[in-house]
């Protein structure tokens, strides 16, 4: 019936599976990493608290007076509590009392006020927001790469290697082409990346069909390759005085302008320090011509025809081997473009380091993301807020900021295990239906 | 009263499309060879499997040496001197004889394996059946035939008494096969029961003492070898149903559209897989290929589609060399391609039916828009998907509807009215009803006498011999990768046909 709304329809479409899935994995990531936090996480504390529970258990007041310097400063290791104690009491206040002192002072760290922190570091105002996107940014590219070949069925592992390859093809585009205008020193640089990148997906894709080797295998081999190649041309490009192992810089006409330049005028106040720059532009654009692509094109309907079923698709005259090195390709070329953000956006040099694990962060931006170039974008934003977020609680929280690695992992487990619930909930809801028939 | 090793009683197993046993005896004395044939799909498998303890029947019961299985597993098969050899072996090719057939059950000394005694005991295995393996040798330097009776020895290393053979002929080469008869004599002259499956009537009447017949998961008939003739027993396995003859006028055939001549190719495991095979299609005529499955059909529509190789021999449609060019350049020369398993090769099931009706036409006008993006236009496409499903009364009739959530008969209406529907020189169909309702089937059949009555050149290949009667103009029987005649319709019959195809007969083998 038109107009009237279907619960039970709702929860039978695709859309929704395609919500509930993740975000039933990120509350129990979370859930699971706060069980971590509780249990590892601990330290020693004199608040309050700890002041009010040893007035109770009948310390002197002049012994308390004593600890106040104490006060307030956080401990994670008993022993430096404990060297702090033997400081400020003599002896036998030391033998009497330091035991009751520093059972009063242990704490746990509560999850909730940890998570509290990185999502306020990342979200409580626009240059928290204006960082999560920059962060976001190369991470759609990746996880798009990776969601485009899966629609061809293809793994590739291979974005970290594709991405340097651009990455150094970027800046190599930059530094090394001078004396141009930038409205085509910017679009070389970006079609260098592209290239490079093609080119280390291709080579993935022409060895799978020539020589029947899979692409998993080679691109993780590749990946090695590409990152220890760039790093070898790093030094041969690298400027004759610097001590930091990073190319040239980019000419300035290569060099993409930081938002808040277009955004301050029109009165939407950004600090100058924020990193988002044009590069996020290129990659919803990316996200559009993905989608455009596997939509609405012969290309995407041969490259998904190819993944879902090479042998109907062969049977049709449409030439696998042919889809599989393209799709590989602009797969490769996708990740390559990772590079624009990190070079042309952010760094205006080549450096291993503003790269690193980026490509393999995509591989699970597009398994939260389901494969959905919509969906890489979400995924992509909830891994910039955690990055963002999480250099913020190595400062305000005793948790480490490694705690975030721990997060996404736990998030990528978890959307296997709730994919194959929700699986299930939808068929047992079809057969119920079928039932009722 | 003769004793038996193996006794089934009435056993049924359904799966979710087919009932692959129905009420099913099957008897076998102690220490003879039993056969059990019948075609692919007949249900044999399914039996030996309930009987090794792999499947569990919906009803009956299985006795082995008089004592009831409960069937709880493999194990209790196994316990009760059942071994089974499997079509696959399943040995490491690294791993000596030795260390392959003790896998699993390795004799011990202080917990170390004791190499030697494991050895002598193989060896006098070999001798005693006369298999003539070398224990030490490494698996993968041997032959095939070797191979198997490695498997062989396995099941007689863990005190097998009764031995189920899975085709085992079927990777053999001929000399092998006599070799390997030898060593089921041996086995049975010392007191082994063997069941031997296969859908070869010469190797039938070579060695077995009695054979029972599957067809359609029931069994027609049980005979002893001796006192049967390979006539009596084809008829049994390819059945003599009632025909169900479509009607149509008689053919008039023209010029040659398809001309093959001379064509070898490969199967999968390498092995040749058609030998020679020439044949001619003409305008207005349907060649029916008959052949018990297996014996290079599938492997003879792959290559005349280009989805195999061809190793010799020459493809000519329509003055047109195709020989091994792609399966794009076959389409474009004007052949059509139903193809056997509509799942595999026939469709995209995650695609809508629409999307599915110009699978392989898609990159053609009207269905591509603007040139520069190629932009898949829709609205033709599924303009084209609800013409389609008007004419072949698919249902449901919603373009929209995913390909996977349709009927296989309605599937492969679709797959036949998207071949049809590129009006084709050549149509190859291949068993292109199999699984297909009974409605279906009439409709499909339809198809086919239209498209032969449009001028078209169509090759039928299939598995069903009724099909091929009711709608052949010329009958082409396959045996082992030849063609070994060519009959009228007129001078077939299901007999004379059923006989050519599992190599009784005496056919004019060669040219068309």
């Amino acid at each position: 019936m038109p107009g009237k709304y279907n619960w039970a329809r709702f929860i039978r479409s695709r859309l929704f599976v395609s919500l509930l899935a993740p975000l039933l994995a990120v509350v129990m990531a979370f859930a699971a990493c706060g069980l971590i936090i509780l249990i590892f996480i601990t330290g020693y504390n004199l608040d309050a608290q700890a002041l009010e529970r040893l007035n109770r258990a009948n310390v002197p007041p002049g012994i308390i007076h004593r600890l106040k310097p104490l006060m307030d400063e956080d401990f994670s290791q008993k022993e430096a509590f404990d060297k702090e104690l033997r400081k400020l009491l003599d002896n036998q206040e030391y033998r009497h009392y330091s035991a009751v002192i520093t059972e009063a002072s242990f704490s746990r760290e509560n999850p909730v006020r940890v998570f509290n922190e990185i999502f306020k570091a990342a979200l409580k105002d626009r240059n928290g927001w204006g960082n999560v996107l920059y962060r976001a940014t190369p991470l759609i590219l990746t996880g798009l790469a990776v969601a485009l070949a899966v629609q061809c069925g293809l793994f590739n592992i291979g974005g970290e290697g594709q991405m340097v390859m651009g990455g150094f093809a970027i800046a190599w585009a930059g530094f090394s082409l001078t004396g141009l205008p930038s409205f085509l020193h910017i679009p070389l640089c970006i079609l260098a990346g592209f290239l490079a990148g093609a080119l280390w997906g291709g080579i993935a894709g022409y060895l799978k069909t020539a020589r029947g080797v899979h692409e998993v295998v080679t691109t993780i081999m590749l990946n090695w390759i590409a990152v220890a190649l760039t790093q070898y041309l790093t030094m041969a490009f690298k400027p004759g005085e610097s001590w930091i192992p990073h190319t040239h810089a980019i000419a300035d006409s290569a060099r993409l302008s930081r938002l808040w330049v277009y955004l301050n005028p029109l009165g939407i106040a950004f600090p100058k320090s924020n990193l988002l720059n044009t590069a996020l532009l290129l990659s919803l654009a990316a996200v559009a011509a993905v989608y455009f692509i596997l939509k609405k094109t012969r290309l995407g309907y041969e490259i998904k025809a190819v993944g879902f079923n090479p042998s109907a698709a062969e049977s049709a005259g449409i030439n696998v081997a042919r889809n599989t090195v393209l799709a590989m390709a602009v797969s490769g070329g996708l990740a390559g473009l990772a590079g624009v953000n990190q070079v042309m956006g952010y760094k205006y040099r080549f450096r291993y380091g503003i790269f690193e694990s980026l490509g393999f962060d995509g591989i699970g931006v597009a398994f939260i993301g389901r494969n959905s170039p919509f969906g890489v974008v979400l995924a992509a934003i909830l891994f910039g807020i955690l990055d963002q977020g999480g250099l913020a609680i190595d400062v305000s929280t005793r948790v480490p900021r490694e705690i975030v690695l721990v997060l996404k992992a736990f998030i990528l487990i978890f959307v296997v295990l709730s994919g194959e619930i929700t699986k299930r909930m939808m068929k047992r809801i079809k057969k119920q239906e079928e039932e009722q028939k | 009263m003769a004793e038996y090793a193996v006794e089934i009683r009435n056993i049924t197993k359904a799966f979710p499309q087919v009932k692959a046993n129905d009420q099913v005896d099957f008897l076998v004395e102690r220490g003879e060879i039993h056969a059990l044939v019948g075609e692919n799909g007949a249900g044999k498998t399914t039996l030996v499997n309930i009987l090794y303890g792999l499947l569990k029947p919906d009803s009956g019961t299985v006795a082995v040496n008089n004592r009831r299985l409960l069937f709880s597993g493999p194990g209790e098969a196994i316990a009760q001197g059942i071994g089974m050899v499997h079509q696959h072996f399943m040995l490491i090719p690294t791993f000596t004889v030795t260390e392959n057939v003790i896998l699993g059950q390795e004799p011990s000394r202080l917990g170390f394996v004791a190499r030697g005694e494991a050895e002598r005991i193989v060896g006098e295995l070999s001798a005693q059946y006369g298999l003539e393996v070398d224990p030490s040798a490494r698996v993968e330097t041997l032959s095939v035939g070797l191979q198997q009776r490695i498997e062989i020895i396995k099941v007689l290393f863990r005190g097998a008494r009764i031995l189920i053979l899975d085709e085992p002929t079927a990777v053999l080469a001929p000399q092998e096969v006599e070799e390997f008869f030898r060593i089921l004599r041996s086995l049975k002259s010392q007191g082994k029961t063997i069941i031997f499956i296969t859908h070869k009537l010469r190797e039938v009447m070579a060695v077995s003492d009695r054979v029972t017949v599957m067809r359609r998961g029931r069994v027609v008939g049980s005979v002893v070898t001796g006192e049967s003739s390979t006539d009596e027993i084809a008829t049994l396995m390819v059945g003599r149903r009632v025909l169900f003859r479509v009607e149509r006028r008689p053919a008039h055939p023209g010029r040659a559209v398809l001309e093959v001549s001379g064509l070898e190719a490969r199967d999968n495991k390498n092995l040749p897989a058609l030998r020679r095979v020439s044949l001619a299609v003409r305008e207005g005529e349907i060649l029916g290929v008959a052949g018990v499955e297996g014996n290079g059909q599938s492997e003879l529509v792959e290559v005349l589609t280009g989805l195999r190789r061809a190793t010799a021999g020459r493809i000519v449609l329509d003055k047109v060399d195709i020989t091994n060019s792609s399966p794009r350049n076959i389409r474009e020369s004007g052949s059509g391609h139903i193809p056997e398993d509509r799942h595999r090769r026939g469709l995209v099931l995650e695609y809508s039916l629409a999307l599915n009706t110009v699978l392989g036409v898609h990159y053609r006008r009207p269905f591509i828009k603007r040139f520069i993006f190629q932009v898949m236009n829709l609205l033709p496409i599924k303009a084209k998907a609800a013409r389609l499903i008007r004419e072949l009364d698919i249902r449901p009739p919603d373009p929209d509807n995913q390909a996977g959530n349709l009927s296989g008969g309605n599937q492969q209406k679709l797959v036949v009215a998207r071949e049809l529907d590129q009006d084709p020189k050549l149509l190859i169909a291949a068993q292109p009803t199999r699984g297909v309702d009974v409605g279906s089937i009439e409709l499909i059949h339809k198809r086919l006498i239209q498209a032969r009555d449009a001028g078209k050149a169509v090759l039928l290949v299939s598995a069903d011999l009724e099909e091929i009667l009711s709608l052949a103009d010329r009958i082409a029987v396959m045996y082992e990768g030849r063609i070994v005649g060519v009959l009228e319709p007129e001078e077939a019959s299901e007999e004379k046909l059923g006989l050519m195809m599992t190599g009784g007969g005496a056919g004019h083998a060669g040219q068309i």
